[in-house]
């Protein structure tokens, strides 16, 4: 029996990695608007994310160009600096920063061990979980008010459901698959992590509306705390599960959960706002540029989704002296990282 | 409803409600001072959802010489009644379940678990 490393679906963990990273950084949004960012993300996830991953799921992109491989590095590397943030965002301050370190070191280990059985019962867990976590609270609460869709609002909460939308399912880094390779198809795998990541976003919504309710305003919820930790475990693990360089992601990963952790921990929205979104403008428009027929339609749709979100998200440069070179440094940094494995790589 | 009973009876600060609140259904709130005694004159403000996009303060009205106002709610949910320096936060009763949400929290699980199997190749002809 083949192991499940070697599945044909098994490339789309990385997939899975971007998704359940949006599960995990929903409470702000739903602070905003309650279910309106859920359902505009869930409708670009479905019109755009899955298509764009489709696309990339089925081309092997152009890896012998330097641009190419150095927009996959980049994707890479955005992908790790973004689950690095999410933690950091759920956990702030130098104990999440340890606790984020150890979180990239138990998924590089378990993905050492056994990388299919480790991804898949993670993901498992995380559902369970995340089921357990609603059950309770809607024992304790109906998560009505926090629920409740603000669609008045919604330049506040559009951005980061125009990017959470195209990262639910993978686009923009689906193609960073330099371990297994896709299979001829298998182009629906990028709708199992987009649904499954999207039944969690509504079980850390339920839970955390629930709390809300219960509590009588923001509480400290210690399950949903274990469920982020859980959640960026399965990221990181899936992220690493499918890479030649598991070692040296982990490694970055626990450096940048140090960064956003302690030296700029206020720079943790620049990520989600600003490079994230950067990123995917230049992934996306790089792809829409070099794909073939119907493909370029979702890609370049995506580009521009990628870039109204970076236009009504733009945070402002920073007040603060130390914030803003620390949100300069971690731009420069992250491009840096991807510019350099780029040129090794292209040797 | 417990949870609002006991952010009634437990009223610091001297604001409490005759009744849980329930939206549509009238209840009035009581302003008393540290010693007991009723705060008339004093403007009695709800905010709702508080903390969240979409909060609305509403002033609900005056209290009279008995520190008491009538007060009916027109939103459910998590609220905050303000007097003066003092609040008192509870939660006003739904009279059923909001439809608007509970409609887009079913069709989004749909659409979460359909997606999921599709993904998993469930209903797919096999090659």
């Amino acid at each position: 029996m083949a192991r499940l490393s070697q599945r044909p679906w098994f490339p789309g963990a990385v997939n899975g990695a971007a998704a359940l990273a949006v599960a995990a950084s929903a409470t702000a949004p739903l602070a905003l608007g309650g279910l309106a960012p859920v359902a505009v993300a869930a409708l670009v996830a479905a019109l755009v994310g899955v298509p764009i991953a489709r696309a990339e799921w089925r081309l092997r992109p152009d890896q012998r160009s330097r641009t190419g491989i150095g927009l996959e590095a980049l994707g890479e590397v955005l992908l790790i600096a973004w689950l690095a943030a999410t933690w950091a965002s759920t956990m702030p301050g130098w104990m999440g920063a340890g606790v984020g370190i150890l979180c990239w070191a138990a998924a590089w280990a378990l993905v050492r061990i056994r990388a299919g059985l480790a991804v898949v019962a993670l993901a498992g867990l995380c559902l369970v979980q995340g089921a357990l976590a609603t059950a309770l609270g809607w024992l304790e609460a109906a998560p009505w008010t926090l629920l409740a869709p603000q669609w008045a609002g919604w330049s506040a909460w559009l951005p980061w459901s125009l990017v959470s939308g195209l990262l639910l399912a993978g686009a923009g880094v689906a193609h960073w698959t330099r371990g297994a390779r896709p299979h001829p198809g298998t182009g629906y795998v990028p709708w199992l992590p987009a649904g499954g990541a999207l039944l969690l976003l509504l079980g850390v919504a339920c839970r955390t509306g629930s709390r809300f309710e219960s509590e009588l305003g923001w509480a400290p919820d210690s399950l949903l705390v274990g469920l982020g930790l859980l959640v960026v475990c399965t990221a990181a693990a899936s992220a690493l599960a499918v890479s030649e360089r598991a070692g040296r992601m982990a490694v970055l990963g626990g450096v940048l959960a140090l960064w956003f952790g302690g030296p700029a921990a206020d720079t943790v929205p620049w990520v989600f706002q600003v490079w994230l979104p950067l990123g995917l403008v230049a992934l996306l428009g790089w792809r829409a540029r070099h794909a073939e027929g119907l493909a370029r339609i979702p890609c370049a749709v995506g580009a521009v989704l990628a870039l109204v979100a970076l236009g009504l998200g733009w945070p402002g440069v920073p007040d603060a002296p130390p914030t803003a070179v620390a949100a300069a440094l971690t731009g420069v940094g992250l491009a840096w990282i991807a510019a350099t494995r780029a040129m090794l790589e292209a040797r | 409803m417990i949870v609002a009973l006991l952010a009634t009876s437990l009223a610091f600060g001297g604001i409490t409600t005759d009744s849980p609140p329930v939206q549509g259904t009238a209840t009035v709130v009581v302003l008393t001072d540290g010693d007991g005694r009723p705060r008339g004159g004093e403007t009695v403000r709800v905010v709702h959802r508080p903390g969240l996009q979409g909060d609305r303060e509403v002033a609900i009205g005056i209290t009279d010489g008995l520190g008491r106002v009538r007060w009916t709610p027109d939103v459910a949910g998590v609220a905050e009644i303000r007097a003066g320096q003092e609040h008192l936060a509870l939660q006003i009763g739904w009279p059923g379940i909001p439809l608007d949400s509970a409609v887009l929290l079913v069709l989004l699980g749909i659409a979460g678990l359909g997606a999921g199997g599709y993904g998993l190749g469930l209903g797919k002809r096999s090659r």
